[in-house]
């Protein structure tokens, strides 16, 4: 799998990323955000931080850079795109997944573990689990409630496309689980044919032995996974 | 450090770059500058925790006759040599394409003619 990372001022999870990829066996080159994005890629991923310091909103600055618009043409010819926290922020604002993500409801920086729940094993983010599952993150996020139209939210469910929603560790997806008031618990959500995915959890934070546990490397080794399959057709 | 000197960890060739983009084309003197003051706020139907908050605080120091409080934002954006109806037309794109999401916020804007050169020098 050739994977890019987009690198923004003020990115910071660029590195985690890399090192997440390149341990599930992907091969991957770092996008700075002025560079021309390399057409041969399988999966583009957009990585946390503070792009522009957070300035207007969110990922609002580095949505209207150009990079977005190579991004957006590669979602458009079938690859992946994986946004993670400022990087799910980011691809709200440029349109390529619907809604926004809000200061967080208890107005705090929220740094902790969560569950997440996951059901759907038919996508290419998840399709390494065996069974649905609780997975356990860490979010790190000021900005991470999520919000959309009601028929945006009817739509998103209709069409499974919640693919995180934060819960207990026995999977309930409860108001005390939910760490920043998103609508529905969703920490994560599908974007064009399933092959779009935005979410706050970092991954790559939890993708190798420590603390931080290694549930997160199942995104990576199901990308692989995914890809290859793509590619022995 | 000296005032002067360039900010730690900006190139050369942005720092060369940096005055022109601030400041677009020269003003000519006499030229009317139009000035776009540009409110946008949380939709009503979004939760805005922020003004929430405020109205906490402010309740405390005693300001109980307010029942309400949301927090938006204010830009000003300032045009010269174009007139009113283009700038106007300037606006709506800028906040249609960067300033607004129209997903959780609204936007107004007034028009204000500045009499002499914009408001704030360009450093």
């Amino acid at each position: 799998m050739k994977a890019g990372i987009v690198v923004f001022p003020g990115s910071n999870c660029d590195a985690d990323a890399r090192r997440a990829l390149e341990a599930a066996g992907a091969q991957v080159h770092m996008l700075w955000h002025k560079e021309a994005v390399p057409d041969h890629l399988d999966l583009i991923l957009v990585p946390g931080g503070f792009s522009y310091g957070d300035y207007l909103r969110t990922g609002a600055i580095a949505a209207a850079g150009p990079v977005m618009q190579s991004v957006r043409e590669h979602a458009r010819r079938g690859g992946l795109v994986l946004g993670i926290c400022n990087g799910f922020q980011i691809l709200c604002e440029a349109g390529m997944l619907p809604g926004a993500l809000m200061v967080n409801q208890g107005l705090r920086f929220l740094c902790r573990d969560v569950h997440v729940k996951v059901d759907r094993l038919d996508t290419p983010f998840t399709q390494a689990l065996d069974h649905p599952a609780v997975l356990r993150m860490p979010i790190a996020h000021h900005g991470g409630r999520y919000v959309c139209t009601a028929d945006e939210l009817q739509e998103l469910e209709d069409e499974r496309c919640v693919l995180f929603r934060y819960c207990d560790s026995e999977g309930r997806a409860t108001d005390a689980a939910n760490p920043n008031g998103s609508v529905h618990n969703i920490a994560g959500i599908l974007g064009r044919k399933s092959r779009v995915l935005g979410m706050m959890p970092h991954p790559e934070r939890a993708a190798a032995p420590g603390p931080a546990g290694e549930d997160g490397a199942i995104l990576f080794r199901s990308l692989m996974g995914a890809v290859e399959a793509l590619q022995a057709l | 450090m000296d005032g002067q000197a360039p900010p730690v960890g900006i190139s050369a060739r942005t720092r060369a770059r940096r005055p022109e983009e601030a400041t677009g084309r020269a003003i000519i003197p006499g030229e009317t500058v139009i000035q776009a003051r540009i409110r946008i706020m949380p939709k009503a139907t979004i939760l805005d925790p922020q003004g929430q908050t405020v109205l906490r605080a402010l309740a405390g120091l005693g300001f109980e006759a307010a029942h309400a409080c949301r927090v938006g934002r204010f830009v000003t954006l300032d045009f010269h040599g174009i007139g009113q109806q283009e700038v106007e037309r300037e606006v709506e794109q800028a906040c249609r394409r960067l300033l607004v999401n129209p997903n959780t916020e609204s936007w107004s804007a007034t028009y204000e003619e500045l009499p002499d050169s914009p408001s704030e020098a360009v450093a």
